[in-house]
């Protein structure tokens, strides 16, 4: 988690300020949100609002970064069934 | 009870594609139906016919115990020292439930956790069901092989309001030197940890200083809670000790100066902070694709207490029924769905018209139902309501960049 912030803030901070149209969809590749971190906390749900001060290039950098952690687990082994899926119990791999 | 080997990605099909879970980095992650098939997913039925919600929380709040040594005079559960709790076998039960549910993380607490005897089991469990367990604890009785244990859950975060008098003023005793060490212990530990801050008038006023010794101990996360009537804290002065309105303004702005003290630390809010968070008209596209949620009671979240009845968060007192009967009436139950779509089928002015409705939700329901006496109503702290209520136009925070000279 240190590594990835390091490395989105590195490029974020290169970041010109252009605003890049699209965002995750540009890069990202299907990922519609990352929801980052655990919440230890039993009584609210919490938001990492550090990532509202990074840049529009830094958010595609970490689509970029989440797709790609995707895809390779995909490349590495077979995926295991859906954990759930309540509307079709008939269509896992 | 099974304990069959944890998936290497766990997913689940939802209305918009699919929910992946990730442990490196550590994330919940919305995909479409398109990656869902590249990553060698069929299409699932679901896309068809789609059902508003989601098809169970993706984190559960398990309350392990409500007993706890300390009595804090605001403490939102009323736990004692000889407080209830469900036994180990009891809890397990749960856990195979929400595991065979599909919900990805558990957020266990108390009461003070460490007193359960089965807690380190019951995480273990959790861990082989392919969930995610996270502690939060006040880190009494956290001695350095419990800490070593600690290395079962994905975080733990200590509480910890203040250092001296704001500590004192928040939970009635001074344990601001046992959070540190517990943070110490955990940090030697290589456990990732952090802190839960209550966020009232005394501790708002010293926040730089709880988050300069947090780091210091250890602390990577720091996690602002804003104070929510509940419990003891029904009765205690709620309206002196929860934050003023320019203090609620103040909070972004705070935000902004704690992360440039500390670039490297994560900083949080909780969701009913959300409507503070929105006075500073952020982007609201960014606040969606991180997942900045306001009040998901009933739908992102849902809570089991100590007598293991779930609600839809832990202040809610009106329980949906057993988590079996939970994961029976999800879809249906008139409770969950009135908490769901509050903001979409209720909220009034300012919320019917505000442009961050759909991630606030009206605030927290909380806070709305000690002031107001209804669940349902817009949130009485929200910096936009306060306008809208004096009859005035709305003036965004001003927050300087990042970047810019504190």
């Amino acid at each position: 988690m240190a590594a990835l912030r390091r490395q989105v803030a590195a490029v974020a901070s290169a970041d010109d300020g252009a605003a890049v149209d699209g965002r995750f969809d540009a890069v990202g590749v299907g990922v519609l949100s990352v929801k980052l971190g655990f919440n230890p906390n039993s009584s609210s749900v919490g938001s990492l609002v550090s990532v509202l001060f990074w840049s529009a290039t830094g958010a595609a950098v970490l689509a970029n970064l989440v797709a790609a952690a995707l895809l390779a687990r995909r490349a590495q082994a077979a995926l295991p069934a859906p954990a759930v899926d309540p509307a079709g119990k008939a269509d896992g791999p | 009870m099974t304990t069959p080997a944890a998936p290497r990605l766990k997913l689940r099909y939802e209305d918009f594609g699919a929910i992946v879970a990730l442990d490196e980095p550590p994330a919940l992650v919305h995909i479409d139906p398109q990656l869902t098939q590249v990553l060698g997913y069929p299409p699932s039925p679901r896309w068809r016919a789609p059902r508003g919600h989601l098809s169970a929380p993706t984190e559960v709040h398990l309350m392990l115990t409500n007993r706890c040594p300390a009595a804090c005079p605001r403490c939102y559960t009323d736990a004692t020292p000889d407080g209830a709790e469900p036994a180990e076998a009891e809890l397990i039960e749960v856990v195979d439930r929400l595991a065979d549910f599909g919900v990805f993380h558990l957020a266990l607490g108390g009461g003070e956790s460490l007193l359960h005897a089965g807690l380190f089991r019951v995480a273990a469990h959790a861990r082989a069901r392919g969930m995610v367990p996270n502690l939060t604890t006040s880190g009494l009785g956290l001695t350095p092989a419990l800490a070593e244990a600690c290395r079962v859950f994905g975080r733990v975060n200590v509480s910890l309001d203040g250092i001296g008098a704001a500590y004192v003023s928040s939970r009635g005793y001074d344990g601001a030197a046992v959070a540190l060490r517990a943070l110490e212990r955990l940090r030697a530990a290589g456990v990732p940890a952090g802190i839960n801050l209550v966020v009232t008038r005394d501790t708002f006023d010293t926040l730089a200083q709880t988050v300069d010794a947090a780091t210091a101990a250890g602390a990577d996360e720091v996690e602002l809670l804003r104070l929510k009537p509940g419990g003891r804290g029904l009765d205690d002065g709620y309206p002196v000790h929860a934050l003023d309105e320019e203090r609620a303004r103040a909070l972004m702005p705070t935000l902004v100066a704690l992360q440039q003290r500390h670039p490297t630390v994560a900083f949080k809010v909780d969701c009913s902070f959300t409507p503070m968070l929105c006075a500073a008209d952020p982007d609201l596209d960014l606040l969606k694709r991180f997942g900045v949620y306001g009040c998901e009671a009933g739908h992102v979240l849902t809570a089991v207490k100590a007598d293991l009845q779930a609600t839809p968060c832990s202040f809610v007192p009106t329980p949906v029924g057993t988590v079996a009967e939970l994961v029976d009436t999800w879809d249906t139950s008139p409770l969950l769905n009135r908490w769901r779509r509050y903001h979409l089928d209720e909220a009034p002015a300012p919320c019917q018209t505000c442009t961050y409705r759909s991630v606030c939700k009206g605030g927290c329901k909380a806070v709305t139902q000690r002031a107001l006496g209804t669940w349902f109503a817009p949130d009485p702290e929200c910096p936009r309501v306060l306008a809208h209520g004096r009859g005035e136009a709305f003036v965004p925070v001003t927050v300087p960049p990042l970047g810019a000279a504190p």
